[in-house]
């Protein structure tokens, strides 16, 4: 059996909830909600973030292109993934939601531009 | 050259107010002095943009990209690259560029969407040498996410608003280590979600009633003095000095409202909000200068300065075009436990609600917010928990408004947290 403390960030109340974890049985204590105790369990089966970074791109009006995963990759990948990112570079123009890295660490989830970036 | 409504920024509150007015039918110039549009968003890549307009979380560029596609859209003259001088009573701009040189606009109305700046280390009299090293929070942002540059390798950040928070998880993406975050006050100074997030999602040390004392280093920074501070005196107590080694100091200290253009035309600014005193539809004192998004009050979210940008940008284009409704002006003054609120008037004859948007002094639970005339209560709400660094906000029902004789406080009661 282990406890887990979580920051519940639902809402602007931010309660302190615990997770009891016992096998595959989660025990919430402290939260004030529904979307609360959805959350800390969440958080503590499978804690999960949208990757935001950059990636160098050539040609275009900026020396770096903003980028996002498509859906949230688990937090434990975020350093592995930006190191991936790290080396990747494009070349202007892109659109805003254009492909710029596919299958990100094998999770299935595609990184992609998060604005245009013309060519000068 | 002639216009009918300058939009003095292009952020997302230049952006919005533009769009909305450029919809009624008038003519819009929006002056830029960045190469882009955007303001601050094309460098804010981190999500958590446009919760409550687009019902999903955007990332800065993505807020931005929107507005700009819809401006773009619109028949806008753009100057981007264009920094506004002066403007007068009589509604002249007076701007420059490089292409142009210097010139004149003649416009029926203006809309003040400079923006914030960052406050510095000198406004907050942070003692010691002056090395290389020393960066305000959105400086890092820029200088990391836009133009690639990194800053160094031993982060120590002051204080605790969203941007340091932001960028303290950026420089551990990045590859550098983050000492710890210290703020003087004994709570934070972001919202919940950055505090977890971006601190406890990589183990970086917040260390409430500290500051700095000292910099250190004479080329680049080699450490900071930090000490414990006394709640009562903010001073620092003696014999809770440590030194932390590191290179680069990051300052995340408040924003202040940039409102030297708006200061030339003697528009009533509000004491605790460092911008313009203005109305329901975002008018100032100056009758057709209206103002929005961050240079009348610093905002925690984007969506709040669209919302209120939007007002200002139609009530603009009704200013234009003589059909504003100049109701009689009420007052609303902070009353107990709230730190300002906006807008500071309302004119009556409503025909909509009216939402306040206010900040308190202290953290409360079980609130209870009221919006009073002498014993008659105009609105009141409930909130759980209210928070100095997150906006409340509390709407007034038009015949409740139009009720109002002069003038309305509002107030809030609760348990001290």
């Amino acid at each position: 059996m282990i406890t887990k403390k979580i920051t519940c960030i639902c809402c602007p109340l931010g309660c302190s909830v615990n997770v009891i974890i016992n096998g595959d049985n989660y025990q919430v204590i402290g939260e004030q909600c529904k979307r609360g105790k959805d959350y800390a369990i969440q958080e503590v089966k499978d804690p999960r973030r949208v990757l935001t970074t950059t990636v160098k791109i050539n040609f275009g009006i900026q020396k770096m292109l903003p980028v996002k995963s498509k859906n949230e990759v688990p937090k434990n990948l975020l350093n592995e993934c930006v190191k991936i990112l790290s080396k990747v570079v494009v070349e202007a123009p892109i659109r805003c939601g254009d492909v710029v890295y596919k299958n990100i660490h094998d999770t299935r989830i595609d990184i992609i531009a998060t604005r245009d970036m013309e060519r000068v | 050259m002639e216009t009918d409504v300058v939009v003095i920024g292009g952020g997302p509150a230049g952006l919005a107010a533009a769009a909305i007015a450029s919809q009624q039918q008038v003519d819009v110039t929006i002056f830029e002095r960045a190469r882009e549009l955007g303001g601050i968003l094309p460098q804010c890549i981190h999500n958590g943009f446009g919760n409550f307009i687009f019902n999903k979380m955007l990332t800065g560029p993505e807020y931005a990209q929107h507005y700009i596609d819809l401006v773009k859209k619109l028949k806008i003259h753009i100057k981007t690259d264009t920094t506004v001088l002066k403007i007068t009573k009589d509604k002249q701009i007076i701007a420059t560029n490089s292409k142009d040189g210097l010139f004149k606009i003649k416009t029926k109305s203006i809309i003040l969407a400079m923006g914030c700046r960052e406050r510095t280390r000198s406004q907050i009299l942070l003692p010691g040498s002056r090395p290389a090293g020393i960066y305000t929070a959105g400086t890092t942002q820029r200088l990391i996410n836009v133009d690639g540059i990194m800053l160094g390798s031993k982060i120590v950040i002051l204080g605790s608003g969203d941007v340091g928070l932001i960028m303290a998880r950026r420089f551990i993406l990045e590859g550098a280590e983050v000492k710890g975050v210290f703020e003087i006050l004994p709570h934070p100074g972001g919202l919940t979600r950055n505090i977890v997030q971006c601190l406890e999602d990589f183990d970086i040390p917040l260390n409430l009633c500290h500051t700095i004392t000292e910099i250190h280093g004479k080329k680049r920074v080699t450490g900071v003095t930090v000490a414990e501070i006394d709640r009562s005196t903010f001073n620092p107590k003696k014999g809770t000095e440590f030194f932390i080694p590191c290179d680069t100091l990051v300052i995340a200290v408040g924003l202040i409202p940039e409102n030297e253009l708006s200061k030339q035309v003697n528009i009533s600014m509000g004491p605790n909000t460092g911008g313009p005193v203005v109305d329901n539809n975002m008018q100032t004192s100056e009758a057709g200068v209206f103002a929005c998004g961050n240079v009348v009050h610093v905002h925690d979210l984007v969506d709040d300065v669209t919302i209120s940008s939007e007002l200002a940008g139609k009530a603009a284009a009704e200013y234009v075009k003589n059909q504003i409704k100049e109701g009689a002006l009420k007052s609303i003054h902070p009353g107990k436990n709230v730190f300002y609120v906006v807008p500071q008037h309302i004119r009556c004859d409503l025909k909509s609600s009216v939402t306040l948007y206010f900040r308190v002094k202290n953290i409360m639970k079980n609130a209870e917010i009221k919006l009073t005339e002498k014993n008659y209560i105009v609105a009141q709400k409930k909130e759980r928990i209210v928070k100095p660094p997150e906006i409340v906000k509390i709407d007034i029902l038009p015949e409740e408004a139009n009720k109002i004789k002069q003038s309305v406080e509002v107030s809030v009661e609760g348990e001290l947290f």
